[in-house]
């Protein structure tokens, strides 16, 4: 009797002592029989578990009772609610990790935009453009002044000399700020006469600050004037900027610079784009089997491109991805046909090339030659690129893609043919 | 009486399935509790059409009953409830006319990526649909059936040492046929 009869007869719980010690004494000693007996142990097991799925359906049952005129046996109890609901989900269960995966990333990509470009926003919407625009329709600041906020007020105002003439902005703080602090301090003179002293301080020193902003009108740039409530006025319609402090905090930055901003992305490009891809494909020929695992990143990869020149790329590209195989072997004499439909991670190289520019829109092609664990994997796609900004775009294409592989001694090729989205920041 | 049936060894099963017919119908609920999902396993791992398992399966239990209320020779309970469904498919697959290619028809899910346990058991179930019937069967028995090698050397009609090796050289083929999968798993392990 050799070893593998011993572990047959093992698992099958018919071993007799002594030859158990023998079986042991062999195992203790030998690899490949330890190997032999874990396929073994795990071949077993898989078969007692399919087995204990089998059991008969609910109709099957009825059918069997009908036929011999017995009555069909009580239908389960009733699940409980809680019960219910775990059957309900559990088959978003197996995809749950993906999808936490999938909005974690969306928002990491959201939080990366925002921080990235957040402050291009407030450049040309919030103080500046309020300001700008209030001085050159000549509205009266008091309406739409951002100070108006009865909460504290952190205004940046950059480059506002670069839009505003000189004469505009003193006249808007003229008519705006300073006259709205007068109004305050008639309306509510003997009210808060305790407080006229403070007042007039807090005039005397936003005109002290309105006319050396004037007087440097050209360096506002990059300065940072902070407001404060000090007094809560009883009236809420009460022009509020009277009872504002103001702390001018002077920045020697010179006209222009952004330095202040919080842009990740305002340093000089090194010409490296990063790309985050997702992507959907269908097989050819149609996959005849489900994926076999659902990995947390699947269909989704990494590029790193370098700008050769304007018009073309090198890079490096990683990725999560399917791949359906087919191909035959012989088992026994017979021939059989195996499928399989696993997740490869594939290196590979990729070369871009962008032969068409239509405004902030510009079409590409791409070649990749890579690898992954089975083969060889080959790309050619086309796609169109969005660039809203210098530092970031958007991508969405086609691609086809093949993987070559071996088995045996017979090549076999895997196709499928999907699109791809994603971001990309420029570097 | 439930409780007292559950007691019961298969033989008294059986006698009471000969008597009253209330008794009769307690016995032969309590037989189909105990063997249904053995016998229901035999049916749908030999015969692929799951729709032909299932009425296998029903006219399994309706020929077992009649059988035993006729008072025939029946041995085991699970035997001859297996012996019944063996008979039932071999007549399934002699009327079968063969529909696909062979070539086409016998296929195997072969994975190199890990595995959840369930896709393990899949890759098992779709290794014994390449199986010769002659291995299958008996490895059936054995594993999914719980019958000895008496029992299974009886309804194949060989002898003890016949199955035995049947049963062995047929987890030998599984082994083969899933060994680049097994392989791969334990690099993983």
């Amino acid at each position: 009797m050799n070893y593998s009869e011993l572990i047959n007869d093992f698992i099958d719980g018919r071993l007799a002592p002594d030859k158990e010690d023998e079986l042991f004494l062999a195992l203790s000693s030998d690899d490949e029989l330890r190997s032999e007996l874990k396929e073994n142990l795990a071949i077993d097991q898989a078969m007692k578990d399919d087995a204990a799925s089998l059991a008969p359906s609910a109709a099957s049952t009825a059918a069997v009772f009908s036929r011999l005129g017995f009555d069909a046996p009580a239908p389960a109890p009733k699940k409980s609610t809680v019960q219910r609901f775990r059957d309900f989900i559990a088959p978003a269960q197996k995809y749950a990790s993906h999808a936490i995966a999938g909005i974690a990333s969306a928002g990491v990509a959201v939080a990366l935009m925002w921080l990235l470009t957040g402050n291009q926003q407030d450049d040309e919407s919030s103080g500046q453009a309020a300001y700008r625009a209030d001085a050159v329709k000549g509205l009266p600041v008091a309406e739409v002044s951002p100070m108006q906020d009865n909460e504290l007020d952190i205004i940046i105002m950059q480059g506002a000399d670069a839009a505003i003439p000189k004469e505009q902005n003193e006249k808007a703080y003229r008519e705006g700020y300073l006259a709205g602090s007068r109004e305050a301090s008639s309306v509510f003179g003997g009210r808060l006469a305790n407080l006229e002293k403070e007042l007039s301080r807090q005039n005397a020193l936003f005109e002290s600050l309105a006319a050396d902003a004037m007087q440097n009108s050209g360096e506002i740039s990059g300065r940072i004037i902070e407001s404060q409530r000090l007094v809560t006025l009883p009236a809420a319609s009460v022009p509020t900027r009277a009872s504002q402090s103001f702390i001018y905090v002077p920045v020697d930055t010179s006209p222009g610079d952004n330095s202040n901003n919080l842009n990740l992305l305002n340093f000089e490009k090194i010409g490296v784009e990063a790309e985050l891809r997702g992507s959907d494909y269908r097989m050819f020929p149609v996959a005849k089997m489900p994926e076999s695992s659902i990995p947390e990143f699947n269909n989704s990869g990494l590029a790193l491109f370098y700008n050769v020149s304007d018009d073309f790329q090198l890079g490096f590209d990683l990725r999560q991805e399917y791949f359906y195989q087919e191909y035959e072997g012989e088992i026994d004499g017979r021939r059989v046909r195996y499928m399989q439909h696993p997740n490869f991670v594939t290196y590979g190289a990729a070369a871009r090339y962008k032969f068409l520019h239509l405004g902030d829109f510009t079409a590409f092609g791409e070649l990749h030659a890579g690898f992954n664990k089975a083969g060889a994997v080959g790309r050619a796609g086309v796609g169109v690129k969005y660039s809203p900004t210098g530092d970031y775009n958007f991508l969405l294409g086609i691609e086809g893609s093949a993987l070559a592989f071996k088995h045996e001694t017979d090549p076999y090729l895997a196709r499928k043919i999907g699109f791809y989205y994603g971001v990309a920041f420029n570097f | 009486m439930k409780d007292d049936l559950k007691k019961c060894s298969d033989k008294e099963l059986a006698a009471l399935i000969r008597g009253k017919r209330k008794q009769s119908e307690a016995a032969f609920r309590e037989i189909y509790d105990r063997y249904s999902a053995r016998v229901n396993a035999y049916c749908m791992r030999i015969i692929r059409n799951s729709e032909a398992a299932e009425d296998i399966f029903q006219d399994t239990f309706f020929k077992f009953y009649n059988h035993v209320r006729e008072d025939k020779e029946s041995g085991t309970i699970i035997g001859f409830l297996i012996t019944i469904a063996r008979n039932l498919c071999l007549n399934y697959k002699r009327d079968m006319k063969p529909t696909v290619d062979i070539n086409e028809y016998d296929f195997l899910v072969y994975e190199t990526q890990s595995f959840e346990h369930k896709e393990m058991q899949d890759l098992v179930k779709r290794a014994l649909d390449i199986l010769e019937d002659e291995f299958k069967e008996p490895l059936i028995m054995r594993v999914y059936n719980g019958l000895d090698y008496k029992e299974i050397a009886e309804i194949c009609e060989t002898t003890e040492t016949t199955a035995r090796s049947r049963v062995f050289r047929a987890k030998k083929k599984i082994r083969n046929i899933l060994k680049p999968y097994i392989k791969d798993l334990e690099k993983n392990n």
